[in-house]
This record gives structure tokens, C-alpha cells and sequence, in this order.
């Protein structure tokens, strides 16, 4: 109940920056959207690449807009350079609630204002006569749901990671500035998963970028060749074991912390 | 006049430039680490788009891992003379530090746009031109020497058109002092230019006409080193960043006399 609260709290919050939520929002809209029209003009003509047509690829960037701006959290710079480094934990640490299910409530908030943008945006293209052919298979949809929940869950418990190493450096943004160009690159938003070169996709993976976006989205389109069992599987042990990660690394972290102030 | 304003300049570069010899084991590891990682980003992932696609739009693939790498050069030229100083502009009007700036006996929007150069930023240039050539020679695209001239009297345009972009959204922060993901939103609209500019015919209109002055201030450029630019290309480049700098510069003046200091 008292998480009900204070998600409802920082609703409120979050639709006072409603124009600044909105900016972010476009910004993370741009790059998927410009991949969408350079796909549309290389697989012009009727052309496939790995069974991916003009239609496919459209519908795949247009979910990836809404997956991005629903499943990517964005908790990393709070816990690291407001919490941690200007000492606002402080605050967070002296309140009966545990930082994660705070931070948490918070980054729900937000993922549902971005994602309604993400869905209007959507809608306008769907209006202007573009397509997206999602799978109409009910236990198909059912699966991505829980895919998609899944990959939140992931993106935000990986996300606490990063932010929290701040505890042993002052600079964090060497760690978080090499990490959004992963995410670009590995998760899906950057072109299909299927359509990296082999060894890329080797590598990425054993990491929790994939099923952030590129899964999810998958799923939802009801692509073959993907056991989406697995997927979930997998997903539970990414959980897990960044669960472990987040509350070890937080157990030696906090005793480090010094806040400063008058 | 321009004599004074090129002694302001120097004696600003020389204090960037001990500022940054300050900051030297910062500078190394995080900017220059980061800018590193933008520009690799930004060649390999049109690399890895253009890997099944090969060319398009009537850009070879070399051609369009070229246009990337020019991006980044382009864009170290113009981090180094303009964006760290316009980042810190809103942090100017919120303490209040702006009056000083006005009440100095030289141009506030000379000073704004200059104060500090982002000495960090020329990595990205000189890591561009040296994938750039990396590019040409394994692609085997060759350059006529005298192109390279006019690829720089254009870039110089495409700066100004740049600049005036950026500087007519930060000339908001007078108004409204936490709008500081306006620019971000710039630098992301920026990004728009590693693209030709074909690949946005398809949208609407309005959109097109909206994007295109970030798209044409590398597109352009680009095609005139590729020996292709048409007289038409560059005139709409010329008027397009002398109408952006005229129209910024007056916008300035209008916005000054809102501004209310926020110190004292």
C-alpha cells in the first residue's frame, strides 16, 4: 500500500516535467525512427534481407520506439550523480523504505508517461497508413507481455548496477557513456538483432542487452526461429543473478557512502 | 574591431587551453575516452546498417561510412569553438553571472558563444580525418585535392548554420531557465546529418523542411569533396545559414531585453 503511494506521489512528479519528459521522449524517438526510413529505402523494391521486407523492418523500428521508451530505464544518472555523488542518498537512506522499491515506484512512473508518448506516436502512424503486423495468436501475446515485463525488470536491476558503482568512482560517466552505446548497438535498437555479423551476436549474447528490446519486440511480431521459452528462461537467471549482484555490491557500497552536509 | 575581437579570442583560447592542461588525467581518461567511443559508434554502426544493405540512395557503402566520418569531423570543429560555452550559458542566467557579461565593453553574444573552447573536442576531428582516409583508401574512393578546398570553405557554412541553430535554442534560456534538454534534443537532431539526405524524402513535408537544415549541413559538404555538390546545393547551403545567423542574431537582441538577472 505505502508503494501504491508513493508510485502515485511520483506521478505527480513526473507529469510536472510533462514538456521535459516529452523532449526526452523525442530524443530517444529520433534514432529508431531515421533507421526506419534508411531501412524503407534500402529494401526498396521488394528486396529482403533475412527475412526481413520493407513491411517487416517498419513494423519492427515502430515497436522499437514504444519498447525503448517503456522497457529502457533511465535510473543510472539519478542513483549516480544525484544520489550518490551530491549526497541526496543521504535523504533516501533515513526513510523507512528500501532504496530499490523507491527508486523503483519512481522509474515506473516515468516508463508509463514515456510510454504513453510512445503509443501516441504509434497511432499517428498508424493513421498516416503505416502498418504493423503484430502476431494475432493470443498465447503469442500473452508470452511477449511477459517477455516484455521481464526485460523491465532486467533493464531496471541492471541499471542499479551501474548507478551504484558510483560508490567507488568519482566518474562514472567513463562506465555509463561506453554503456549507452552498447545498449544502442546490442539491444535491438540499432538494426534487428538477427542482421548483426556472427561474432557480434556471439558476444552480445552472454549479455543482458538483447533482451532488452530486441526480444521483446520479437516476440510480439511472433518471428520464428526464436525459442521464446528459452528467452523468459533466461531472462529469470539475468534477474537473479543481477538481484544477488545489485544486493551485494550495495551491501559493501552503503558502509562507503559519507554524505556531507550542513 | 575585428583586431580587438581576435585579441578577446586568443586570450580566451589560452586560458582553454590551461584550463584543460589543469584537468590533464580527467581530460584523458573520460573525454577523450568518450569522444573515442562516439566516433568509433558512429562509423561502425553505419558500417554494420550498410553490412546487408550495401549502398543506398545512390551512396555507395564507402561512400556513406565516408559521410559518418566526416560527421565527426564537422562536429569536433564545432564542439571545439562553440559547445561548451553554450552549455554553460544556462547556468549563467540561473546564478545571475550574465550581468558581468553584459556590462562588458564587447558583443554578449560574441562572449557567449566563445568563452570556453572545448579543446577536448578536436580528438573527434583528428579521429575522423584519420578514418576518413582510412575509409578512402580501402574503399578506393579518390579525392581530388582541390575538392578537399572547397569541402572546407563549406564546412565553414555548414558551422555557421550549425551554430545558429544551436544558439537560437539556447537564446530560450533567457525565458526559461531549465530547458537544458532543448539542446539535447540539438545534439540529437545532429545526428540526423550522418545520414544522406535522400533517406528523408519519403516523410512528410513539414518534417522534411524541418530536418533538413541539420541533414544538408553535412550532405552538402560531403558531396561537394565527392566532386558531385551542384551550384544549387551550395547556394541553398549559403542562404540558408546566412538567413539561420541573421535570424538568431536578431532573436538575441529581442531576448536580451527580457532578461531579468536573477542575482542580487
Amino acid at each position: 500500500m505505502k508503494y501504491l503511494r508513493i508510485l502515485l506521489l511520483y506521478s505527480q512528479h513526473v507529469l510536472q516535467y510533462r514538456t521535459r519528459s516529452f523532449i526526452w521522449f523525442l530524443i530517444s524517438f529520433l534514432n529508431p525512427f531515421i533507421l526506419l526510413m534508411f531501412w524503407d529505402g534500402a529494401l526498396e523494391g521488394g528486396k529482403v534481407i533475412n527475412g526481413w521486407n520493407a513491411a517487416s523492418m517498419q513494423t519492427y523500428y515502430l515497436l522499437v520506439i514504444v519498447a525503448q521508451s517503456v522497457l529502457i530505464t533511465h535510473v543510472e544518472n539519478e542513483v549516480a550523480v544525484e544520489d550518490i555523488r551530491q549526497g541526496n542518498l543521504v535523504r533516501e537512506l533515513l526513510k523507512p523504505i528500501d532504496y530499490l522499491w523507491l527508486k523503483l515506484s519512481n522509474e515506473i512512473s516515468w516508463r508509463f508517461i514515456q510510454g504513453f508518448y510512445g503509443l501516441v506516436v504509434l497511432s499517428i502512424f498508424l493513421l498516416q497508413g503505416l502498418s504493423v503486423q503484430i502476431t494475432s495468436e493470443v498465447p503469442m501475446i500473452i508470452q511477449a507481455i511477459i517477455i516484455a515485463l521481464l526485460a523491465l525488470t532486467m533493464s531496471f536491476m541492471f541499471k542499479m548496477i551501474l548507478g551504484i558503482l558510483a560508490f567507488w568512482m568519482t566518474d562514472i560517466y567513463g562506465i555509463l557513456e561506453p554503456n549507452d552505446v552498447f545498449i544502442i548497438m546490442f539491444s535491438g535498437t540499432l538494426m534487428p538483432f538477427d542482421l548483426l555479423p556472427e561474432w557480434i551476436r556471439n558476444i552480445a549474447q552472454f549479455t543482458p542487452y538483447p533482451y532488452l528490446v530486441y526480444y521483446p519486440v520479437a516476440a510480439l511480431m511472433g518471428r520464428g526461429g526464436i525459442n521464446f521459452f528459452q528467452v523468459m528462461t533466461n531472462e529469470i537467471f539475468w534477474i537473479v543473478g543481477l538481484f544477488a549482484l545489485y544486493r551485494s555490491l550495495w551491501f559493501f557500497g552503503v558502509k562507503r557512502f559519507s554524505g556531507v552536509g550542513q | 574591431m575585428f583586431q580587438k575581437y581576435t585579441r578577446i579570442y586568443k586570450a580566451l583560447l589560452r586560458i582553454s587551453i590551461s584550463r584543460f592542461f589543469a584537468y590533464r588525467s580527467d581530460a584523458f581518461s573520460n573525454i577523450i575516452i568518450g569522444s573515442a567511443v562516439w566516433v568509433f559508434f558512429n562509423v561502425f554502426s553505419i558500417a554494420l546498417v550498410t553490412e546487408k544493405t550495401g549502398g543506398v540512395f545512390g551512396w555507395s557503402r564507402g561512400e556513406l561510412l565516408l559521410l559518418a566520418c566526416l560527421y565527426n569531423v564537422i562536429i569536433g570543429v564545432f564542439g571545439f569553438l562553440f559547445v561548451r560555452s553554450m552549455t554553460e550559458f544556462s547556468d549563467l542566467v540561473n546564478t545571475g553571472k550574465f550581468d558581468l557579461i553584459l556590462l562588458k565593453p564587447f558583443d554578449s553574444q560574441f562572449y557567449t558563444s566563445t568563452q570556453i573552447a572545448g579543446i577536448a573536442s578536436l580528438i573527434r576531428t583528428l579521429l575522423g580525418i584519420g578514418l576518413a582516409i582510412y575509409i578512402c583508401t580501402i574503399f578506393h574512393i579518390t579525392i581530388a585535392p582541390i575538392n578537399i578546398i572547397y569541402f572546407s570553405l563549406a564546412s565553414i557554412l555548414s558551422l555557421m548554420l550549425l551554430y545558429s541553430l544551436l544558439f537560437f535554442l539556447n537564446t530560450f534560456t533567457i525565458w526559461t531557465p531549465k530547458i537544458d534538454n532543448i539542446t539535447e534534443l540539438f545534439y540529437t537532431l545532429r545526428a540526423l546529418g550522418r545520414f544522406p539526405r535522400e533517406t528523408f524524402r519519403q516523410i512528410s513535408e513539414v518534417v522534411f523542411v524541418f530536418a533538413s537544415p541539420f541533414v544538408i549541413v553535412l550532405s552538402t559538404p560531403a558531396k561537394i569533396l565527392l566532386g558531385r555538390g551542384t551550384a544549387y546545393d551550395v547556394l541553398e547551403l549559403f542562404v540558408l545559414s546566412v538567413a539561420t545567423f541573421l535570424i538568431s542574431r536578431h532573436f538575441w537582441k529581442f531576448a536580451l531585453r527580457y532578461y531579468t538577472s536573477a542575482s542580487s
